[in-house]
C-alpha cells in the first residue's frame, strides 16, 4: 500500500495511521501528540484505535496517547451497544408497516459488517423510506416516543416541501435522533437523481431487519453526501477514509465498471469524480487510472475548479486544531456557499437566506 | 523534571502567551497556552509544585484567550479552548484561573473511560483514603482544605478517578476551590500565601482556589485505597451527627455524582456495587468545621 507524503506531516501521520498503522514505526512524543489530536479532531480517534488494535500494536504504543486509544475504543463499544439498542427500538416501531426501511451510512456500514466502519464514530442514526410511505412512517415512530425537533412553522415547511428529509426526530425518552429521509438529495438540487433506483437495488442482510444499499450505491451515496450536500466538511477526512475503505473492497475492473455504469444511470458522475479524484490526490487509493479518465470532464473546468479543488483540499486535510486561519476560512465559507448554491434554485436560497438573517430563532 | 515554580514568573508568563507549557497532573497533561498575563502569573503559584516540561504528548491542549469574534469589543471576557474548540460560554477577564480549573475538570471527566470518574474529594491518611463526594454548597471542599491542613494527603478536590475494581483512587492534586465565608476561614489556618486572587460574582458566588501542598503533588502518582465514604452537610449552628447509610443509599447517591455512568455501562455499574460492599458509607452534619473534621476523623479511625 503506497504511504502519501512525508510521515512528519500531519496529513500523512493520521492517514497513515488509520490506513496502514504497521507502517508508522516509532513516533516520537511530539509526533504522537499531533496524531491523537488530529484524529480526535477528524473523528477518526475511533477508526485509529481500532486499526492499532487489530494490529496488535496497541501495547507497543507509548502510555500517555495508549490511553487516548483506549478511551476511543470504549467509546466504540458503548455506541456499538447503544447502536444495536436503538435499531431494535426502531425495528419495533415500524416492523408492523411491511415497508422496506434502508439504513443509510454510520449506521449501515455497521450492520453490514464493514471492516473500515469498525471504530467509526457517528451521531445519528439515518433511514431512508419511498416517499409514499414517509405519513406511515412518521405516524408510527410518533406513535413509539419519536417527535418531531423542529416545531417552527417555517422550518417545518422548509423540510417539508425542499428537502430530502423529514425535520429530525428526537425520542421523547432516550433523547437520540433519527433522520427519516426519502431521498439522498433534496429535490430542489441542481443536481438530480432518482431516488427509487436506489430504493430498489437495495440489498437485504442476514438475521437483519434493515435493507442497506447496494455496495456501488453506498460509494454514490457517500460521494454526494461528501459533495453536494450543505458544503459543511469537519468530518470530510473521515467521510473521504469510508469511500477509500469501500472502493479497496472491490474485487476487480467489473466492479469498477459497475460502479460507472451505475453512476450514469443515477446522474451522480459529478460526486463520483469529485471522490475518486480526492481519494487518488489526497489518500493514495489505487483507483485505476482508465477510471479516473472516464470521468474526468464532470469536474469543472477553468477557474471556477480551481477555486473548488483548492478549497476542498484545505477543508479535507486533518488540522491540528478547530482555529482556523484566513485562509481556512475562506475556504470553508466558500464551500458553504457552494453548499447552498447545490441545494436549491437562487430565488428560494434567496428567500431561504433572507429569512434566516431577519426571522430570529426564539 | 523540573516544577513549575523553578522558572521564573517573567519567563513562565513568556512560555504560555508563546508556544505553552506542558503541566502534569497525576497520569495526565494539559498544555496551557493564553496570552493572559494574571492567568499565567496565578497558575505559576498555583501549580508551583507541579511537573513542567516545553515539549512532549499533552493530552489536552487549553486555551484561554478572548474570543476572536465582534465579541472582543464588548466588555473584556475570555473563552477556554479544548483542541482549538470551544465548549463554554465566554467568561469576564478576571474569571481566567475559575474559567480554566472548570475546563479541565470538563476534560477530564469527558476523556477519561478506564476508570468511573465521581464528582468527589479524595484525602488520605496512614494508608485509608475517604471519599468525600458532594453538591455544590455542602461544605466539601472546605472540609477537604481544613483536613489538608491537618496534614492529610490531597489526592483530588473535584475528580476522583475510582479504577474499574473499585479498589484504588487515584490522585490529581490540582487546587482546592474554595467559595465565599470559606475563603478567608482557610486562609486564617493556612496564610494568604497558598491562595489565588479571589474572584468576586461567579455564578458560585467569590471564589478562591488554594495551591495544593508540595508532598501532596510530589505523591500524587501513589494511588490510595478507600476505606470510607463520607457525604458531608454543612448547616450553620447544627450539632454534629454520623450515621451509617448502607450499601442501597450509598451506591444511588454516589451513581448521581458519577460522570461518566453512561458511557462505563456494567463496568462503571460494578465498580460501585465493589466500592460500597467494601466501605461503609455516612452521612455526617456538622455546624463548624473543627466538628466536622473530628467526625471525618473518627470514621477513618473506626475504617
Amino acid at each position: 500500500m503506497p504511504l502519501p507524503d512525508a510521515l512528519d506531516s500531519g496529513k500523512g501521520l493520521l492517514v497513515s495511521g488509520v490506513l496502514n498503522p504497521e507502517a508508522l514505526g516509532a513516533l516520537s512524543p511530539g509526533q504522537w501528540d499531533v496524531l491523537i489530536r488530529q484524529a480526535r479532531l477528524s473523528r477518526l480517534l475511533g477508526r485509529l484505535a481500532m486499526r492499532f488494535n487489530e494490529c496488535g500494536l496497541l501495547a507497543s504504543v507509548p502510555v500517555g496517547p495508549r490511553q487516548h486509544l483506549e478511551w476511543a475504543i470504549a467509546r466504540v463499544n458503548t455506541q456499538t451497544e447503544e447502536l444495536r439498542w436503538e435499531l431494535s427500538c426502531i425495528e419495533e416501531a415500524l416492523a408492523g408497516l411491511d415497508v422496506p426501511v434502508i439504513l443509510l451510512k454510520g449506521a449501515a456500514y455497521h450492520v453490514a459488517d464493514l471492516a473500515f466502519a469498525r471504530g467509526r464514530l457517528f451521531g445519528d442514526i439515518d433511514i431512508m423510506v419511498a416517499p409514499e410511505s414517509l405519513p406511515r412512517v412518521e405516524a408510527a415512530l410518533m406513535l413509539k416516543g419519536w417527535a418531531n425537533s423542529h416545531h417552527d412553522a417555517y422550518d417545518q415547511r422548509y423540510y417539508r416541501e425542499w428537502m430530502h428529509e423529514l425535520p429530525p426526530m428526537q425520542h421523547i425518552r432516550r433523547g437520540t435522533t433519527l433522520d427519516v429521509h426519502h431521498s439522498i438529495l433534496p429535490p430542489t438540487a441542481r443536481l438530480k437523481t432518482r431516488p427509487g433506483l436506489l430504493m430498489d437495488a437495495a440489498v437485504t442482510i442476514e438475521g437483519c431487519f434493515f435493507k442497506v444499499l447496494a455496495p456501488e450505491d453506498r460509494v454514490l451515496h457517500s460521494a454526494t453526501h461528501l459533495f453536494f450536500s450543505e458544503g459543511e466538511m469537519a468530518g470530510g477526512l473521515r467521510d473521504l477514509l469510508d469511500l477509500d475503505g469501500m472502493v479497496r473492497g472491490f474485487s476487480g475492473g467489473e466492479d469498477w465498471q459497475r460502479l460507472l455504469r451505475r453512476a450514469a444511470e443515477t446522474g451522480l458522475e459529478r460526486p463520483l469524480f469529485m471522490a475518486l479524484h480526492y481519494l487518488d490526490h489526497l489518500v493514495g487509493t489505487p483507483v485505476p487510472g482508465d477510471v479516473l479518465d472516464q470521468v474526468r470532464h464532470h469536474y469543472p473546468a477553468g477557474l471556477a475548479g480551481a477555486v473548488l479543488d483548492w478549497g476542498m483540499q484545505v477543508s479535507l486535510a486533518p488540522s491540528d486544531t478547530l482555529d482556523r486561519g484566513v485562509l481556512q476560512r475562506l475556504s470553508e465559507w466558500l464551500l458553504i456557499v457552494r453548499g447552498h448554491w447545490q441545494k436549491m434554485p437562487l430565488h428560494l436560497l434567496m428567500m431561504h437566506l433572507g429569512r434566516k438573517a431577519l426571522v430570529r430563532q426564539s | 523534571m523540573d516544577g513549575v515554580g523553578d522558572i521564573p514568573a517573567r519567563d513562565f508568563r513568556a512560555l504560555v502567551a508563546d508556544a505553552g507549557v506542558i503541566i502534569r497532573f497525576g497520569r495526565f497533561a494539559f498544555r496551557l497556552r493564553s496570552p493572559v498575563e494574571h492567568l499565567a502569573d496565578e497558575v505559576h503559584r498555583m501549580y508551583r509544585y507541579h511537573p513542567v516540561s516545553l515539549e512532549g504528548f499533552a493530552d489536552f491542549h487549553v486555551e484561554v484567550r478572548p474570543p476572536r469574534t465582534l465579541r472582543r469589543w464588548f466588555g473584556k471576557q475570555l473563552e477556554f479552548h479544548v483542541d482549538g474548540s470551544s465548549s463554554f460560554f465566554p467568561l469576564p477577564h478576571a474569571q481566567a484561573f475559575p474559567l480554566l480549573e472548570w475546563g479541565l475538570n470538563w476534560c477530564v471527566h469527558d476523556a477519561v473511560k478506564d476508570c468511573l470518574i465521581l464528582h468527589a474529594a479524595v484525602v488520605e491518611k496512614d494508608g485509608k483514603a475517604l471519599l468525600i463526594p458532594a453538591p455544590p454548597g455542602s461544605g466539601k471542599s472546605t472540609l477537604v482544605a481544613g483536613l489538608v491542613h491537618q496534614g492529610w494527603r490531597l489526592l483530588s478536590d473535584e475528580l476522583a478517578p475510582l479504577a474499574l475494581d473499585g479498589l484504588s483512587v487515584e490522585g490529581l492534586a490540582r487546587p482546592i476551590s474554595l467559595k465565599n465565608d470559606s475563603i478567608d476561614l482557610i486562609k486564617g489556618l493556612v496564610g494568604e500565601d497558598a491562595f489565588s486572587e479571589t474572584v468576586r460574582d461567579t455564578v458560585k458566588g467569590s471564589v478562591a482556589l488554594m495551591r495544593p501542598p508540595r508532598e501532596s503533588v510530589l505523591s500524587v502518582r501513589r494511588p490510595a485505597t478507600p476505606a470510607a465514604v463520607i457525604f458531608p452537610k454543612f448547616t450553620r449552628g447544627a450539632r454534629p451527627v454520623s450515621q451509617g447509610l448502607g450499601q442501597g443509599a450509598g451506591f444511588a447517591l454516589l451513581m448521581e455524582s458519577a460522570f461518566n455512568f453512561s458511557v462505563l455501562r456494567r463496568r462503571g455499574f460494578e465498580a460501585l456495587a465493589d466500592l460500597v460492599a467494601r466501605c461503609e458509607c455516612y452521612e455526617i452534619g456538622y455546624g463548624s468545621l473543627d466538628e466536622g473534621m473530628q467526625l471525618v476523623e473518627d470514621i477513618h479511625a473506626a475504617a
